[in-house]
């Protein structure tokens, strides 16, 4: 039940992604600013739950993300949301992660993101912008804005955690 | 021997099991697909039917804002509206005058039914957009409210009040995917540049809208002959030829004109006339030419 809760909280999200940020953000830093507040959360869960679960909402994220917004091709951001989820799933996980640690991981792990959606569209020959000029434009602007996300899930996310592995070991008492 | 036990490692094995499907599945779908399977369209018109009750009362409540901003600007906005209805009463006169006299001019040299339909004014569909990708920079994408059972088909133009947006790239059932005029690319060859002309010369000017260039956000208009008439400050439409886009629509202005790549044509850079940012409605037009094909490829 849990969980489900958490799908349609990220649903919405995602949602909001598309219809409500492109307003809220200035009409000077359109285009600039790449917000992938789903990864984020998806990141939290590679860091406090298991990296299957972070693999399989990865997946299934990036499938929604490139089937929704079909342009070019199927598969980026499903392919990168899904790698990373299951690698910093692998590296990092601890129950105990500091905001410290968690901030660092989630600025790594969305730079990487878009790095590996720079990579996937230039192997395609999509994408015609240098990589210097790609980081400048958008990759470190939007990673201030992932960083603002990221810290003010924070404190919600890990109660969020919190309770449930609660919730799982008093059911493990009980059984 | 290490190679087997490598192979034995089932982590890894699946690893790059999945890194090859991957690469297939983006090879497989990349391009034009005139056909897309039934989970796509399924995901897609649901996805997008939600996301239009989100973005409603978002755009709403930004246009109000916009508009309180802008009410100083009314009364003057207002002055030169009025101008300019003066202006084109006088001209539609003018306009039917040479309607009727083109119709039977048409008639007297026997036009077909085809040839008719061509010149006829296009049909326009007003579409509301449901969602705007902000997430991926390589690929702008909008989503639209109509789709093939409102008679959009692939490759129709979509243009704002101000000018050309894009080009329906994918077709649903119930929605569609726009893809932005800033997707062109000169050196993409599922791209197709857009064959432009000057408003008012029409006859005695031509160049192809090739590509878009992300840092100074224009667009390279090639392959303008040396006596060209074009000149600074001019008007940018689609002249229609080639088929493909139809003519008449606005696509700029021209800022600055440059001696082309081997010297033999010009290359103008045109500021775009859409302005890329708060979508609310779109048009779509149906072109008859679009339609017919449309129907042969079915």
């Amino acid at each position: 039940m849990n969980r489900n809760w958490m799908i349609g909280f990220m649903f919405i999200l995602f949602l909001l992604e598309g219809t409500v940020l492109p307003v809220l953000i200035p009409d000077a830093w359109q285009g600039r600013i790449v917000p992938q507040f789903v990864f984020m959360v998806i990141l939290y869960h590679a860091v406090y739950q298991h990296r299957h679960t972070s693999l399989l909402m990865g997946l299934g994220f990036g499938f929604l993300q490139d089937i929704v917004y079909y342009g070019h091709m199927i598969g980026p951001h499903a392919f990168s949301m899904g790698l990373l989820g299951y690698l910093v799933g692998l590296l990092f996980t601890s129950r105990n992660a500091t905001l410290f640690s968690m901030m660092a991981i989630a600025v790594f792990g969305s730079f990487a993101n878009q790095t590996i959606l720079f990579a996937v569209y230039s192997l395609f020959g999509i994408n015609r912008m240098t990589y210097e000029y790609a980081l400048f434009d958008f990759m470190i602007p939007s990673l201030f804005v992932q960083l603002l996300f990221a810290l003010a899930i924070y404190v919600p996310m890990r109660t969020w955690f919190d309770r449930l592995s609660g919730k799982a070991s008093a059911e493990d008492e009980q059984g | 021997m290490t190679l087997f036990k490598l192979l034995g490692n089932k982590r890894l094995f699946i690893m790059l099991f999945g890194l090859i499907l991957f690469i297939a599945l983006m090879g497989f779908t990349l391009g034009g697909r005139l056909n897309l399977s039934w989970p796509e369209k399924f995901v897609h018109d649901t996805v997008t039917f939600v996301q239009q009750i989100f973005y409603k009362p978002a755009s709403y409540v930004s246009g109000f804002i916009k508009d309180v901003s802008n009410l100083k600007d009314v009364h003057e906005e207002n002055e030169r509206l009025k101008i300019a209805v003066a202006q084109y009463t006088r001209d539609k006169a003018h306009y039917n005058a040479i309607q009727a006299q083109n119709e039977s001019l048409m008639d007297a040299l026997k036009f077909t039914e085809r040839q008719k339909k061509l010149n006829l004014p296009y049909e326009y569909r007003i579409a509301q957009v449901t969602s705007i990708n902000v997430a991926d920079p390589f690929n702008q994408t909008i989503n639209v409210n109509l789709g093939s059972k409102n008679g959009v088909r692939q490759g129709m133009p979509v243009i704002s009040v101000e000018g050309v947006v894009g080009m329906i790239s994918r077709v649903y059932e119930f929605s569609s995917t726009v893809q932005l005029l800033t997707n062109l690319d000169d050196k993409d060859p599922s791209s197709r540049p857009i064959s432009a002309t000057i408003m008012g010369k029409e006859k005695k000017s031509f160049g192809m809208i090739e590509s878009y260039d992300h840092s100074s956000g224009t667009f390279s208009m090639t392959r303008i002959e040396e006596d060209d008439e074009i000149a600074e400050g001019d008007t940018v439409v689609s002249s229609g030829e080639g088929g493909i886009f139809p003519k008449g629509l606005i696509l700029g202005t021209v800022i600055s004109i440059n001696v082309g790549e081997f010297g033999l044509t010009r290359t103008a850079t045109v500021q775009p006339a859409a302005t890329y940012r708060d979508w609310r409605e779109l048009f779509i037009v149906i072109t008859p030419d679009a339609n017919e094909t449309g129907k042969e490829a079915k």
